[in-house]
């Protein structure tokens, strides 16, 4: 049940209603619950959780850039001797670093170095997201040089195209392709290629995402990714929580994730705590959507479940730092700006924002940003699919994602370094041809079982001797926040009495000056009246037959007498008063007192944050261990394939087939042989037109377009020329994307391509590409298309190669040669052969691209 | 790049039967990839047969979607006589004590081979929020999708090698049937002003010929590079590829020509009868999944006439089509069923329309798995409430699946992802399942 402060909205439906019941949540939870209990009892005996370094919230909150401190990498945890990493890795390229961490890990052959043209093709595709021109792909294949490919990856990765593809592959993973009708997609995508370009750190990018309001003037563009998400905080705490952490949070909304242990409801409030004052105003004057975020509203959750909750939720990072100290402002000093029908809210202290400045120092960001970059390149996740980090979807190789996400942080969050060194590695630039089975020396297979097992063992005793430490440190952290919110809640009531009892003192004080002033008036009545009484007695001793003295004795004395008895009443009250205020008071210093003393037993917020952080250093290292026991048990069934392999190949073809397949996926998995990854819609459209001579139509009409309106920055006679360089690239890529828009959709519509998708081939792609007016006009002659060029070369083999250089970025091999020859040769029968020579030269080029060679990144 | 094998799933079936014949055609290749392909031939037999057995239970499901909200009370439900009911009078139908609109006299006939649900309340106003939460089954969530009941059919009752779209929607009114999650291989083919599905036809300059050369080219083409290297997505590819030649091949299927001069007289020369008749002809040829939308029935403005008009284009084709599915032994495999995005406000407005109207409406669903002749849940007198079994889109959309033996209670898993068919909370009417 929802509890937010914003009751208007309600939560989006369960996909899982059903579970809302006591029953079905006992028996899901069952096994978490057993595990908790068991840990909580190993806790009692776990040794003293070392302190870490404070790192003061409010401090990372105010700086958003702070030095990187190394991650704890899992195998500085709990080292077995033989996977232990050299201390000398430390200062080695991070490229050499992820060929360690790989081939430490690797069962079997590795594959060799791919050859040079799938080299070629390989890199162009990854870092210009096209196949290369085929005249760049002979002068790389001439080169004799011995530090090509670090030339040729060097040189691509400072090619505007470069930026031009990121910007693409940041948009699909941002967006997910959907539309929002605010933020121009051209203008969006000048805003990715620019911030590519001009090397904008890529947290800072993540920041404008987050907060492109706040900070600063010129990123409307960034708005994009929050209104895509509708800016309704659900649906932003899931697309943030899935993107920007790779945790899809959704299923703990209203519950502890039902199949996934290591989600809480708390992940999903805490981040929705940032959000949940954000909200879509409309400018009325130029009708865009702005971010608007009130100063207040808090979030509060309750289990569906268990009834179990907090009434308030404070921000908190996924698996990382809670907001725990903000800014108390009320009233109108709270608004920055304050909402009216022509201005959006804004607080003086935001939350997204401090969302966006938490973002750098978040483990779980930087190893999720990690993560997906090495899916970009080399065609899935370490942890797959990357929208569910989670202890039972382990990373495929822990240290390694370690080792990224560190290095990421480390870099400043530079994605050219990161890519750089990624293509650097022999992991990335091997072959993608397997290993053949005679290659596996079995013999070493079954040792490396038996000191896996070693390891296993090993690992199994670390982790669960982590657990313990994670668990005593999670128990601290929480009982901490625990008393805090206990205190808070006993507070409450206190504090109310102690104003009522101040008021109930302040009210018996004035009693008790009136009876004072009540009496006073009195005494000072009464006392000229004794005066005058004892003058009248004396002159009465004197003169004791004076009428007139002896009535006003007797007036004086009745009057004194009702004087006396209001006097002594007066004093009764006075007293009483007296002994009601004195009560007071006591009252009010005893509830000053248990005030005071639960106070006291609150823990400072520096506290707080310093528990918490223990917690947050300890538990990726249990992560990491438990994650590498998994990575053992993996190596160990791959052994086992292994070794079976033989004796099945002998007995049963079939089955040995799929036990082959299966251990060459694993190794594909792991890095010991590149994978086959399908073109993304984007690729395979461009690929295509460049294959065919079609891309350098658009790219001229990209460049006359540009011509026609040039982007109105250079209307600006001062702008320096390095500067108008840069302003031009970022055009005329966005203008590219611009013209080749319509066939992209075209193949975008068919081929689907959202980022972590399964691979499909389908009827509907195989009949567009065989009878769509589109791609058979790629097959014509024209003069500057493929075709055209070269229908009047009549060198076979020459034409054989150049078709193949062009298409599939390589000289066509004997074969292919011969078959060609064939196929241009006159037939038996006439009629089964192409018309003439430009018609065959489309009927061939047709195959090589609708061929699995062109159809794939290999 | 997957573990392939472990998956079951239909492609992944396909491209392995279609990589096992490549393995008793191509030893070369075979070789290559380090494995023997000596004795595979003889597993390949029995495939034809279960491809036999599975042709004698394909199941289909037609909807017909009646855009912009048809009024229950000139249709399913109707109340004459009432302050509500307008001025038709209902009609005594080939099921005795089931009465609908005079409006149907048609469909009337054709009941017994109908049931009807008259309690739908769907707590829903707006047409795209209808439209969606009719044929996905699910409620609306901000930013996410769910595949269309289209996509879910033809992800659930495709064979492996059937080589025509599994999801084909005819007339692409409206939304197109979305895959969502499911992958653009169960997107809808749309059919348009009679006219084949996109890309089913070769360009003028492409002959029959130059295809088959090119596509041999590219087999061995293939067949070189699978020596390199082949996972299941490279044979998937391949064979999608072949499934395109075969389903070319049958390009007739999209051709009303080929029906009979008797039947196209029949059906009549309306774009409506022509697409019932197209529809017959798809399920014929057993497509799993086949949508016609019939457009419109906002009627804000003149209610009545335009339900006169509309459901007058509507109810000869419908009830032939209902009709001739039974003649032809196809109906007891074929759910059919009539929806829209809501009904139409009992109050009749000041300008003779009816508006929006979620509460309290009806739908009409027969054939496969279908208890004939029943009527679901009821309205009452004046029809603004419904006063017995209360259901929505998501007791609807298991209702379908079950009835074609889809278990919509599991789950699909997408790549590693794993998503509930139907909504979790919901169930079918189990009444109306035979």
């Amino acid at each position: 049940m929802l509890m937010g402060s914003d009751l208007r909205r309600s939560p989006p439906a369960c996909p899982y209603p059903h579970l809302k019941s006591p029953a079905m949540f006992m028996l899901l939870t069952a096994a978490r619950l057993a595990t908790w209990a068991s840990d909580f009892l190993r806790s009692a005996g776990s040794t003293a959780v070392g302190r870490v370094a404070l790192l003061a919230v409010v401090a990372a909150v105010a700086n958003s850039h702070q030095a990187v401190a190394e991650e704890p990498a899992a195998a500085a945890v709990a080292p077995p001797t033989a996977i232990a990493t050299p201390p000398a890795a430390v200062v080695e390229p991070l490229h050499r670093r992820i060929d360690a961490e790989v081939e430490k890990v690797a069962i079997g052959p590795l594959a060799p170095t791919c050859g040079d043209a799938d080299f070629v093709r390989r890199v162009y595709l990854d870092l210009t997201g096209i196949i290369p021109p085929p005249e760049k792909v002979k002068e790389f294949l001439a080169d004799p040089a011995p530090d090509k490919r670090t030339a040729l990856i060097d040189a691509l990765i400072d090619s505007p195209e470069f930026s031009r593809h990121f910007a693409v592959q940041l948009d699909v993973l941002l967006l997910d392709r959907r539309n929002e009708k605010y933020v121009d997609r051209k203008v969006w995508e000048t805003y990715l290629i620019d911030a590519i370009v001009r090397r904008k750190p890529l947290d800072q990018m993540f920041r404008e995402f987050i907060a492109p309001d706040i900070t600063g003037s010129d990123v409307t563009a960034a708005r994009k990714f929050l209104l895509t998400s509708t800016v309704e905080p659900h649906a932003m705490t899931r697309d943030v929580g899935r993107i920007l952490f790779g945790m899809d949070l959704q299923c703990a909304q209203c519950h502890d994730h039902p199949l996934i242990s290591d989600y809480y409801q708390e992940d999903y409030y805490g981040l929705f705590a940032f959000l949940n004052r954000t909200s879509l105003f409309e400018d009325p004057a130029s009708k865009t959507g702005v971010l608007a975020e009130k100063p207040d509203g808090e979030a509060a959750f309750e289990s569906v479940f268990t009834g179990t909750g907090k009434p308030l939720m404070q921000p908190r990072v996924p698996r990382g730092a809670t907001l725990y100290v903000e800014p108390k402002l009320t009233g109108d000093e709270a608004f920055k700006v304050k909402p009216d029908k022509e201005h959006a809210a804004k607080p003086v202290f935001s939350r997204r924002e401090a969302l966006a400045k938490m973002l750098a120092d978040s483990t779980q960001f930087r190893r999720n940003l990690a993560n997906r970059l090495w899916s970009l390149l080399i065609g899935r996740g370490l942890v797959h699919p990357t929208d569910f980090h989670y202890a039972d979807n382990p990373p495929v190789n822990p240290p390694l994602l370690t080792l990224l996400a560190t290095d990421l942080a480390q870099s400043g969050f530079d994605l050219r370094h990161f890519v750089r060194e990624v293509l650097l590695s022999r992991t990335y630039q091997r072959d993608c041809v397997a290993p053949r089975p005679e290659t596996i020396n079995l013999a070493d297979i079954r040792s490396r079982k038996v000191s896996l097992s070693g390891e296993r063992e090993t690992w199994l005793a670390g982790t669960e001797r982590l657990r313990g430490e994670v668990t005593a440190a999670r128990t601290a952290w929480l009982e901490a926040v625990t008393t805090n919110e206990q205190v808070a809640s006993e507070l409450a009531p206190q504090e109310t009495k102690l104003t009522e009892a101040r008021a109930a003192a302040t009210t018996a004080e004035t009693a008790h000056q009136e009876t004072q002033k009540a009496l006073d008036q009195l005494v000072a009545r009464a006392t000229p009246i004794e005066t005058v009484l004892v003058a009248t007695k004396t002159a009465l001793e004197q003169i004791s037959d004076e009428p007139a003295l002896t009535q006003s004795l007797a007036a004086l004395q009745a009057r004194s007498g009702e004087l006396a008895t209001a006097i002594a009443a007066a004093k009764t009250a006075h007293e009483t008063q007296t002994a009601m205020l004195t009560q007071a008071r006591a009252g009010v210093t005893e509830i000053e007192s248990a005030v005071l003393a639960l106070a006291a037993r609150k823990l400072p917020p520096e506290r707080l944050v310093e528990l918490e952080q223990t917690h947050l250093a300890l538990a990726p290292q249990l992560q990491d261990s438990d994650a590498t026991r998994r990575l053992v048990d993996a190596q160990l069934a791959l052994c086992d394939q292994m070794l079976e392999y033989p004796a099945v190949a002998q007995a049963d073809a079939l089955r040995a087939e799929a036990v082959w397949q299966g251990i060459v996926d694993r190794w594909s998995l792991c890095g010991q042989v590149a994978p086959l990854k399908p073109l993304t819609p984007e690729q395979l459209a461009a690929s295509a037109m460049r294959a065919t001579g079609f891309l350098a139509r658009s790219e001229a009409a990209a460049k006359a377009a540009l011509e026609k309106t040039p982007p109105p920055e250079l209307a600006d006679a001062n702008l320096p020329e390095a500067e108008k360089s840069l302003v031009m690239q970022v055009a005329l890529q966005a203008a590219l994307l611009e013209q080749l828009r319509g066939n992209v959709n075209q193949f975008v519509g068919q081929f689907g391509g959202l980022s972590g998708e399964e691979f499909q081939a389908t009827v509907n792609q195989a009949l567009f590409l065989g009878n769509s007016p589109t791609v058979n006009q790629w097959l014509t002659p024209g003069g500057d298309t493929l075709i055209g060029r070269l229908k009047d070369q009549a060198d076979t083999d020459a034409l054989a190669d150049e078709l193949s250089m062009a298409v599939l970025s390589r000289p066509a091999t004997v074969e292919e040669r011969a078959d060609f020859a064939q196929f241009l040769s006159p037939p038996a029968e006439p009629a089964a052969a192409p018309p003439d020579r430009a018609v065959a030269l489309g009927e061939w080029v047709w195959a090589l691209i609708t061929s699995n060679e062109f159809r794939f990144n290999h | 790049m997957k573990c392939q094998y472990a998956c079951r799933s239909q492609e992944h079936v396909a491209s392995r039967r279609q990589f096992l014949r490549g393995v008793a055609s191509s030893t070369a290749a075979v070789g290559a990839v380090g494995i023997s392909g000596a004795g595979l031939g003889g597993l390949l037999s029995g495939n034809p047969l279960m491809a036999d057995q599975l042709k004698g239970k394909q199941k289909r499901i037609l909807t017909v979607f009646l855009h912009g909200g048809v009024s229950q009370l000139e249709s399913w439900d109707p109340k004459p006589g009432t302050d509500t009911g307008g001025p038709f009078r209902a009609i005594p139908t080939s099921v005795p004590g089931i009465h609908i609109s005079e409006l149907l006299p048609y469909t009337a006939k054709q009941m017994h081979h109908l049931s009807l649900i008259r309690s739908l309340d769907t707590k829903n106003d707006d047409h795209a929020k209808g439209q969606e939460e009719m044929t996905t089954g699910h409620k609306r969530i901000p930013g996410t999708d769910y595949p269309h009941l289209g996509a879910v059919a033809a992800k659930s009752l495709t064979p492996a090698d059937f080589s025509l779209p599994g999801h084909i929607l005819i007339q692409g009114a409206g939304a197109a049937g979305r895959a969502a999650y499911l992958g653009p291989k169960y997107n809808s083919v749309v059919m348009n002003n009679g006219q084949p599905p996109q890309f089913t036809e070769r360009p003028a300059s492409l002959t029959p010929e130059a295809d088959l050369r090119r596509n041999q080219l590219r087999t061995r083409f293939n067949d070189r590079f699978a020596g390199k290297r082949r996972t299941a997505d490279t044979d998937a590819y391949t064979f999608s590829y072949n499934q395109a030649q075969d389903l070319l091949a049958r390009r007739e299927v999209f051709d009303l020509q080929r029906e009979s001069e008797a039947d196209r007289q029949r059906y009549g020369t309306s774009e409506f009868g022509n697409h019932c008749l197209m529809a017959r002809r798809l399920l014929e040829h057993d497509v799993p999944f086949v949508q016609i939308n019939h457009s419109n029935y906002d009627t804000h403005h003149e209610n009545f006439d335009f339900h006169i008009e509309q459901l007058g284009e509507f109810d000869q084709p419908f009830a032939m089509l209902v009709d001739d599915l039974h003649q032809r032994g196809l109906l007891q495999d074929t759910l059919v069923c009539v929806m829209s995005e809501f009904g139409r406000t009992p109050r009749v407005n000041t300008r003779y329309g009816r508006d929006h109207w979620g509460k309290a409406w009806s739908i009409a669903m027969g054939g496969c798995g279908i208890q004939p002749g029943a009527v679901i849940g009821a309205t009452n007198a004046n029809g603004t409430e419904v006063t017995d079994r209360v259901v929505d889109h998501g007791h609807v959309f298991h209702t379908i699946l079950q009835a074609v033996g889809v278990d919509s209670s599991g789950e699909f898993d997408i790549a590693g992802r794993k998503y509930p068919i139907g909504d979790p909370a919901k169930g079918p009417i189990g009444e109306l399942l035979a």
